[in-house]
């Protein structure tokens, strides 16, 4: 098996309000790596994307996560590893701390170690939020502040494959420069990530998959 | 048994309480409320069921066969389960049997122990308790359901973007499902602690009037009645709570994420 592989999918088949989404998407992930997606509106991108980090059943086809296949694994383990960020970002009740601090409360990583107060403040200043404060409700940010709070939340809860759902939405060029920051930092670190895009241009680093009509091709 | 010293309603009393039901169907016409027919269906069924239930109770009262008053308490679980399901039309999964349960596993436990340990008949089936307190707990558990169950749906479909974003970051289901639940619990509960609250001034409850109009000492009434209040809300709470975390449940897909 390659040793740098993730997350993989072998002829994986996705059904969405019982209409077949994808047919048969072969796909890879590896360490390090940054992958986009891309396909017409409507073509099922969120869908696959959602079958990848299993929150939504895939209907045949395999998946597996460093040669482990996903049956193997429990869901909430899995998405543990490989942490999906929807296309509208979500900012819980609470202050921004408590948002950080979110992906600690949850059973499944009750072992770990939530970052410091001084870790937070360090993510905070990198996802260019430097003027926020962790005390602040969170509910009171901007929507492109939010973004970048719900990646810094998905990051800081390190997972190994992030899946983005069209981040660069709700982001203007300085605020999608500092995403490429945090992102490019998570590659370095040994991650690796997926990003649907809808745009074509060379901002799209690594390999890129196309879907169109249920069929998942590699293009170069 | 009658009441030596109560007024008997005679028929034209009746005819002139039916000015009431006029009142409201001319208002109900007026605003256009449309519940014209409802209404009146509603007030023919309080008639006829109720003047049933009086010749159908001396039997019941009298024979006190243990299944008969079971056969009739399963009915009156089918249909106050019958009744909320009506009330839930608008939910996206099916309601009923989770909501029957709920009913019939609240209904049936509270009654037992408010007859069996708490009043100590005997034997606890015994129909002249376990009936009328046995009503008494399917109607106010019927409340708490459907307002529960209700709530539960809403909560459900308000936090549907929050529900994914915490799933995707590792929260199982139930996780997941905690607040909903917990708002869902909290409007099934308000009306049974808001009863408590103002029974005996602004509410002033038949059973005990009855008894104390019928000659029984009014100590004894209240501890009834306090009985009754207490049990009224243990049978919302049970029931609540089985019929909110078993239509939880039903939004759970087979990879343990919450649909809906």
């Amino acid at each position: 098996m390659d040793p740098g592989l993730l997350l993989s999918a072998h002829q994986l088949r996705v059904e969405r309000d019982g209409r077949v989404v994808v047919q048969a998407a072969d796909l890879a992930l590896r360490a390090g790596e940054a992958v986009s997606l891309s396909g017409p509106s409507g073509a099922g991108k969120s869908s696959l994307v959602l079958s990848l980090a299993r929150l939504l059943p895939s209907r045949g086809g395999e998946l597996s996560f460093q040669g482990v296949a996903a049956a193997q694994i429990q869901p909430t383990e899995w998405r543990r590893k490989v942490c999906y960020l929807p296309q509208e970002p979500v900012a819980f009740a609470g202050t921004v701390r408590d948002n950080l601090l979110a992906p600690f409360t949850c059973r499944v990583r009750a072992e770990e170690k939530p970052p410091s107060d001084q870790a937070c403040r360090q993510g905070l200043e990198q996802a260019g939020l430097q003027d926020v404060d962790l005390k602040a409700e969170a509910g009171r940010l901007s929507g492109g502040q939010t973004a970048r709070l719900a990646l810094l939340r998905a990051l800081l809860a390190r997972p190994s494959v992030l899946l983005l759902d069209e981040v660069e939405a709700m982001l203007d060029t300085e605020t999608a420069g500092r995403v490429d920051f945090l992102l490019q930092a998570f590659l370095d670190s040994g991650g690796s990530c997926l990003r649907i895009s809808h745009r074509r241009g060379p901002d799209a680093i690594g390999r890129r998959y196309w879907l169109q009509d249920g069929i998942l091709q590699e293009r170069d | 048994m009658v009441l030596a010293n109560t007024v008997a309603i005679e028929p034209i009393g009746l005819l002139l309480a039916l000015g009431f039901l006029v009142a409201v169907l001319a208002l109900s016409k007026a605003l256009r409320l449309g519940l014209e027919k409802a209404f009146l269906i509603a007030a023919l069924r309080c008639y006829v069921q109720l003047s049933l239930l009086g010749l159908v109770l001396v039997y019941l009262f009298a024979w006190d066969y243990p299944w008969l008053t079971g056969m009739v308490f399963g009915f009156m679980i089918f249909v106050s389960s019958w009744t909320i399901r009506g009330r839930l039309r608008e939910i996206p999964v099916a309601t009923f049997k989770p909501v029957l349960f709920a009913v019939a596993v609240s209904g049936i436990l509270i009654t037992f122990l408010v007859t069996a340990v708490v009043i100590q008949v005997d034997p606890f089936w015994k129909a002249r308790y376990w009936l009328p307190l046995g009503g008494m707990v399917l109607g106010n558990s019927m409340n708490g359901i459907a307002l529960s169950v209700e709530r539960l749906f809403a909560e459900i479909r308000h936090r549907r973007s929050e529900n994914l974003t915490w799933q995707a970051l590792g929260a199982g289901p139930w996780e997941c499902l905690r607040p909903s639940v917990q708002t869902a619990m909290r409007a099934g509960l308000i009306p049974a602690v808001n009863n408590m609250a103002v029974v005996g001034v602004v509410s002033i409850p038949g059973m005990m009037t009855g008894q104390v109009l019928a000659g029984a000492p009014a100590a004894q009434a209240a501890r009834y009645q306090v009985v009754v209040m207490l049990m009224i809300a243990a049978a919302s709470a049970t029931g609540s709570l089985l019929a909110v975390l078993s239509c939880a449940r039903l939004t759970i897909d087979e990879d343990g994420v919450v649909r809906v």
